[in-house]
């Protein structure tokens, strides 16, 4: 009977076993190479969430975004970008002086000419409207207005005239590398600011790196230096995410593209 | 699986390092960095659970698949074969072919009734009981089906419980991200979402470990269902010559 028994089912099927080692050490590789992927690889593969900066660029600036608004946004002072501002020393006020009206003369007499003859006036012809002009608002011939055409004075700021003058000390951070054109700046952070909701009732800074395109576009838009807060890191993120599109870069910027270190300061 | 758990740990580790090396951007390895303890440990309780599950996916499907190579091969032997001797010397190398085990089950049960049978007799030797040979058959058959459906049943379970583990990780998640609304006091949308975006992690992971092993089980089980047919087909075709002969 225990003959039967083994022999219905042999000793060498019964142990014949498929090993789940190898299988399972596959399985264990795939994984970590679905799990290096989905963490580290470009962000276009698995959508928006894993921001990666391939590699390290060769232009990188840091500007600093917080503080009171400069005058790109209405703000009090045109010298944006100076850490502090010169005291100045209150001169000695002058006395008015009064506007001393011309000395009069005395009116000189003159005697008439008897028989002088009247100046004859000249005739002037009575003019006539043109049919084609009638009916239409008389004008006051040329005039000058004040235009809204930006001309080039030639004239360069000291900086990017975006933060707050260095009021508070806080917006002393400014390294340009090797870029030529605070006007592209100010514009980039005028576009940024518009996206940028500063409050999110805790403080904290958020420094976000991306990369402007020869185009204008932006990409590669990442958090360089957490503030702690992912709500932070999330909103500096989502405001030059929303931008998406800059003026291109200007002619005189050689570069194919510009790394921006951007840091958001938020205030309670 | 403890090593499995320390390669997941260890994996873990090395992102964490990587990190807070500032190396990387933000993006999901910071959200799992900021997720709690909890969700964590929900997020490698569904890796292990994926890391097996494909193993146990790869294991069928290359069992399965000698199972079709060698069962091919008996089905040919035996149909060109005159005699059971033969058929049972060419088992030896078909270990993978359930047809094979069915066969030897057969052959040795009805050995030993003709043996039993041929005491004292000169005569054609005659098979004593079919029911007893259907059933070392039947019990052949079930053997073989066992075997095979070994470790099936861990892809049934993986398909049904890891999307409820993810779910729950997403539930505590989005608990935990409401608990932050009502200390940040604001309900701004840069508040909330990220929060949401961390618990339904694992809602994702939970699918992406169930997805594969929903497939693979049907797949599975409509090929054991196939291979059991085969049996039962090879077993009645076993019994219709032992009764031409034997009886």
């Amino acid at each position: 009977m225990v003959n039967e028994q083994s022999a219905a089912r042999p000793a060498w099927r019964a142990t014949d076993d498929e090993p789940m080692r190898g299988p399972l050490a596959i399985s264990i590789g795939a994984h970590a190479v679905a799990i290096v992927i989905i963490l580290f690889g470009p962000a276009s593969w698995i959508g928006g969430l894993s921001g990666h900066v391939n590699a390290e660029p060769d232009v990188v600036m840091a500007i600093r975004l917080g503080g009171p608004e400069g005058p790109g946004e209405g703000g009090q002072t045109a010298l944006g970008g100076r850490p502090i501002q010169e005291i100045l020393t209150l001169e000695e006020a002058r006395r008015p002086q009064w506007i001393q009206p011309p000395t009069p003369t005395p009116p000189q007499m003159t005697i008439p000419v008897p028989d002088a003859r009247r100046r004859p006036e000249p005739e002037t012809p009575v003019e006539t409207t043109p049919d084609e002009a009638r009916g239409r608002t008389p004008t006051r011939g040329p005039e000058l207005l004040e235009g809204s055409t930006m001309a080039d004075t030639g004239v360069e700021g000291i900086g990017i005239g975006l933060s707050g003058g260095g009021l508070g000390g806080s917006a002393g951070e400014l390294s340009l590398a090797n870029f030529c054109c605070p006007e592209y700046l100010s514009t980039m952070l005028q576009l940024i600011r518009r996206q940028w909701d500063s409050n999110q009732q805790v403080p904290g800074v958020s420094v976000v790196r991306f990369t402007i395109q020869r185009d204008g576009g932006v990409d590669a838009v990442a958090v360089d230096r957490s503030s702690g807060f992912l709500a932070l890191d999330m909103s500096a993120q989502r405001a030059i995410l929303m931008t998406s599109q800059l003026p291109p870069l200007p002619g005189a910027f050689t570069e194919p593209s510009l790394t921006v270190r951007l840091t958001f300061e938020y205030r309670r | 699986m403890r090593a499995i758990g320390c390669y997941a740990f260890a994996l873990l580790q090395t992102t964490g390092v990587s990190e807070s090396g500032g190396a990387f951007g933000g993006g999901l390895l910071e959200l799992l960095e900021r997720s709690s303890l909890l969700s964590q440990a929900v997020l490698v309780i569904l890796g292990l659970f994926s890391v097996i599950s494909w193993a146990v996916i790869l294991v069928k499907l290359r069992q399965f698949r000698r199972v079709d190579v060698q069962t091919a091969r008996f089905s040919d032997v035996f149909r060109r074969s005159s005699k059971f001797s033969e058929v049972q010397s060419a088992c030896q190398s078909l270990t993978h072919s359930p047809l094979a085990g069915v066969f030897q089950a057969g052959y040795v049960e009805l050995n030993a009734q003709l043996r039993q049978g041929m005491q004292g007799q000169t005569e054609r030797p005659v098979l004593r009981s079919f029911e007893s040979l259907d059933r070392a058959l039947l019990r052949a058959s079930s053997i073989e089906v066992t075997k095979l459906e070994r470790r099936v049943g861990f892809l049934a379970t993986t398909a049904s419980l890891t999307p409820f583990i993810g779910l729950f990780g997403t539930v505590w998640g989005i608990m935990n991200a409401f608990a932050g609304i009502g200390v940040a006091g604001s309900t701004n949308l840069a508040v909330v979402a990220p929060g949401i975006a961390e618990a339904l992690i694992a809602t994702a992971a939970g699918l992406f470990a169930a997805i594969p092993a929903v497939y693979f089980y049907n797949h599975l089980t409509q090929k054991l269902k196939e291979i059991a047919s085969t049996m039962d087909d090879f077993a009645m075709e076993f019994l219709n010559i032992t009764e031409r002969n034997f009886s």
